[in-house]
């Protein structure tokens, strides 16, 4: 350990040397063990593994070194707990409590590989040894991600070994303000959030803006279901994101600045103060920042758990203390923000951009991706996929590429149906356009949009009215209610959905939707209302039939919709045990035992309990 | 101390009225809800209208208004659980604990509180006790798990808070009651927020009994005591609750 007292770095030249000395001290260490500690891997025990680890490391006393840290997510979160003994690489997957003794004999202190624990292909059922063999890592390309399971979250001497900072230090000592811009400007760095705004020109407004205090706000209010990269990034490499704020804050000019975190992420609210206070010890915030002229501080604020605040101007409304309503788009943050104050506003993936883009060039980053989608992408990639996890793809990969190659494809054998992007103001994407490149353009062209990342994969057995509705519900819920459209327009839909999914929709529903959905999207007060309708018309637009089989038939095809199919006991496959007959509530169920039971439609209220409680699957739905 | 807790959260925050959503935060981590009196408190000494930090305190999910359980369940309803049956698994909590979504089980056991996301769609479906996160729910998982909280409980309390508990449970089940009457129409809109609004109107009609009102007070304290800890310590604290969950099972 470096001394912790006074170390405050005056310069870029000591930062360097700094840098020299921790990655010499840390090389010493034979080898290194590097457990995840991300919310997923956590919450399967991976903590209880890394004090085993350490354990075992502290019991070898002085003979060898090994290094024993926390890392971040590394993105394969479907396969947690991931241990990773470098060097080599090796990748250990869904490691248990009694795996540590094994691989601590056979690869930390041996070199043997523990086979049984590497990941298996299920294609091939070949074991892969590293990280870069397994499909799931093969066709990622990681910017943002890099570090992420390489570095203890928690310790800035960590992320300074590899390089962290040094991206500050450059801008800082070699670049003025301009040129930065236009550096970001060349690498074509678009908005993570979600609307895709080009960075650069957002900076340039909020830096030629008049004020005499400027912010930078980093939004971590990532509210979309099913969308966690801004939590891995800030959990797994919190200076990476503080780095980026730190330049941008330089580049545009403001003295403070905020990171806004959901208050449903505590592990990122916490590794963030760590940073923070560390960062300040060293000198990389408060006053004069690396021996310059340059002055800057930031503080985080949980959020109160509204996903509308995840829109700009709703965010600064909470910052200031209010309820977090959005107000008109005409006046410009960049312009009149916080405190009325010029202020930038940018997401967490977009700041976490900003490092490598300095360090190799805004030429680097515009060279990956397609012409007007610059770099990669974080995509959480869930639902009913194989490989669950977070996974970071150059801009213009195809749909395919991510959902079979990296994902493993449809959970269970079961058939793709759709992917579900852009949270709930994207839409859905059927089969027929897997092999659409993403980018922000070409989402936004089959009526869903790129948003924060999420990714939702939807098989078969999904009822595409029922996910319009479970959208819909959730953004009634989360409508602030400042702007009638939005308010009222939401709920009239919703209520028009149910009516559907319970069986009673009508002609002319599907008319009426798409009537209300044009209206929201023109009149409504932010993104939020505008976008509430995406959700019905990529549904409508792809799976109309599926609408019109709910209204006319009366049936819901994928058999989620309750009411819009039956229940009915194969009698082959009845084993005649009463179980069914007993759990039934309304005694709609009648038989004699070790003979087929039978239910009474007439009686059946098709709760569900029959198939729940059946230990035969002998209850079907028809 | 509890008179200087208001003016110690304000100081923190150097009296910055901006900063009234972290000094909630705060005086929620004391009480494990926000109380009416300290909330007046808070106005007056803030000299920001009680209507507003009304309205702050109403508008966000995350506050409650309500004292709330001896445990913390919080359900992820986010998309991927949705998907895999989160919302089977919530009818199945509100129906057999009597309990609504934003408010505490009759027996103030727990606190229920459905949530947008929680970020960990790897898991889903997710339920979160404690701190603690349940990969792959199901209805009978769910049941599993929170009927266990009520046994661990049992093992863990001394008799005279089961006792107060019990007490509890009278005036609290009419407060659900009451709850559930009063709500009708308002809890179309959002569900979230009415049973908490409701409970505190109704909580103060039945604090007339004294036996209410300590039962009010001695579950609420041992709740902010342990929710403090749980959110110090995280994950550590939620696997001191597996281990001894075990041999609780043992």
């Amino acid at each position: 350990m470096i001394a912790t007292e006074e170390k405050r770095i005056q310069s870029p030249a000591e930062l360097e040397a700094l840098q020299k000395e921790l990655k010499k001290s840390k090389s010493t260490a034979v080898k290194s063990v590097h457990v995840c500690i991300g919310t997923g891997c956590a919450a399967k025990g991976s903590r209880k593994i890394f004090k085993l680890f350490s354990q075992a490391a502290e019991e070898m006393g002085g003979k060898v070194t090994i290094d024993t840290k926390c890392v971040g997510c590394h993105g394969f979160c479907e396969r947690g707990p991931i241990v990773v003994v470098q060097p080599g690489n090796i990748l250990y997957q869904q490691v248990e409590e009694p795996d540590v003794e094994e691989i601590f004999r056979d690869t930390v202190i041996g070199d043997k590989v523990v086979e049984r624990l590497l990941y298996q292909d299920p294609k091939t059922e070949k074991r892969k040894k590293t990280v870069e063999e397994v499909p799931f890592y093969k066709a990622q390309h990681r910017i943002v991600l890099k570090e992420n399971g390489q570095i203890n979250p928690t310790n800035i001497e960590d992320s300074i070994a590899i390089g962290g900072y040094s991206a500050l230090a450059r801008a800082l000592t070699t670049m003025d303000p301009e040129q930065i811009i236009e550096e970001v400007e060349r690498s074509g760095l678009r908005g993570r959030g979600g609307g895709g705004f080009p960075t650069a020109r957002k900076w340039r407004s909020c830096r030629e803006a008049e004020g005499k205090q400027k912010y930078v706000i980093c939004n971590g209010d990532e509210g979309d279901p099913g969308a966690f990269m801004d939590r891995s990034i800030m959990e797994g490499n919190p200076h990476l994101v503080l780095e980026g704020l730190i330049i941008g804050a330089y580049a545009i000019g403001a003295s403070k600045g905020y990171i806004y975190v959901r208050n449903e992420y505590p592990l990122a609210v916490q590794h963030l103060t760590g940073a923070i206070k560390q960062a300040r010890e060293m000198g990389f915030l408060g006053k004069n920042i690396l021996g310059t002229d340059f002055s800057f501080d930031v503080r985080i604020n949980r959020g109160g758990g509204a996903f509308v605040c995840g829109e700009s101007t709703a965010l600064i409304a909470s910052l200031e203390g209010r309820a977090g309503e959005p107000r008109a788009k005409y006046v410009h943050t960049v312009e009149h923000g916080l405190h009325d104050m010029p202020t930038n506003l940018n997401n967490v993936e977009t700041w976490a951009n900003i490092p490598a883009i300095i360090n190799n060039g805004g030429d680097w980053f515009a060279s990956i991706g397609t012409e007007k989608s610059k770099g990669t992408k974080v995509f959480s990639l869930v639902g009913k996929v194989v490989n669950t996890g977070l996974v970071e793809v150059p801009m213009g990969i195809t749909l395919r590429q991510i959902i079979e190659e990296i994902g493993g494809g449809v959970k269970d054998g079961r058939k793709f149906k759709a992917v579900q992007t852009g949270g709930p103001s994207g839409g859905c994407i059927p089969a027929q356009y897997m092999d659409a490149r993403v980018d922000f353009d070409e989402l936004t062209k089959l009526g869903s949009m790129m948003g924060s990342g999420g990714m939702i994969v939807m098989d078969e057995d999904t009822c595409m009215v029922n996910v319009a509705k479970y959208f819909l519900t959730f953004l009634r819920d989360e409508s602030c209610g400042k702007c009638t459209p939005c308010r009222e327009g939401i709920s009239q839909m919703l209520h028009i959905l149910e009516r559907i999914t319970h069986g009673e929709g009508e002609t002319g529903d599907l008319e009426r939707l798409e009537e209300i959905a044009e209206l929201l999207n023109e009149a409504s007060l932010c993104a939020l209302g505008s976008t509430a309708s995406n959700p019905i018309l990529s549904t409508l637009r792809y799976f109309r039939d599926e609408y019109e089989s709910h209204i006319f038939d009366k049936r819901c095809p994928a058999k989620e919709c309750r009411g819009l199919f039956s229940y009915e006991i194969v009698q082959d496959a009845c084993k005649g045990c009463g179980i069914c007959a007993k759990n039934c509530p309304v005694e709609a169920i009648t038989g004699e035992r070790r003979q087929p039971y039978f239910i009474h439609q007439d009686k059946c209220t098709k709760c569900g309990v029959c198939i729940e409680k059946c230990p035969f699957s002998a209850v079907m739905k028809v | 101390m509890e008179k200087e807790l208001v003016k110690d959260i304000i100081d923190r925050y150097e009296s910055d009225d901006g900063m009234l959503i972290p000094m909630l935060q705060d005086l929620q981590t004391e009480y494990g809800y926000l109380p009416a009196d300290q909330l007046r408190k808070l106005a007056k000494q803030l000299q920001v209208p009680l209507s507003r930090i009304y309205s702050v305190a109403t508008f966000y999910a995350s506050f409650r208004m309500a004292p709330k359980g001896a445990h913390e369940v919080t359900l992820c309803m986010g998309t991927v659980c949705y998907l895999k049956g989160a919302a089977k698994i919530s009818e199945t909590i509100c129906r057999e604990f009597k309990v609504e979504p934003g408010g505490t089980t009759p027996d103030r056991l727990f606190s229920y509180q459905p949530v947008n996301c929680v970020g960990a769609c790897a898991l889903a479906p997710v339920m979160i006790v404690d701190g603690e996160y349940h990969d792959g729910v199901t209805p009978e998982k769910a049941m599993k798990i929170l009927n266990s909280l009520s046994a661990e409980g049992e093992a863990e309390k001394a008799p005279p808070k089961r006792e107060k508990q019990e007490k509890a449970a009278t005036p609290a089940k009419a407060t659900a009651a009451k709850g559930k009457a009063v709500s009708g129409k308002a809890a179309i809109k959002t569900t979230k927020k009415t049973p908490a609004r409701s409970a505190v109107a109704s909580g103060k009609t039945a604090s007339g009994t004294s036996a209410a009102k300590t039962a009010k007070k001695t579950p609420a304290k041992t709740t902010a005591a342990k929710g403090r800890t749980g959110i110090s310590k995280g994950i550590k604290s939620s696997q001191g609750a597996k281990s001894s969950k075990k041999e609780g099972s043992k």
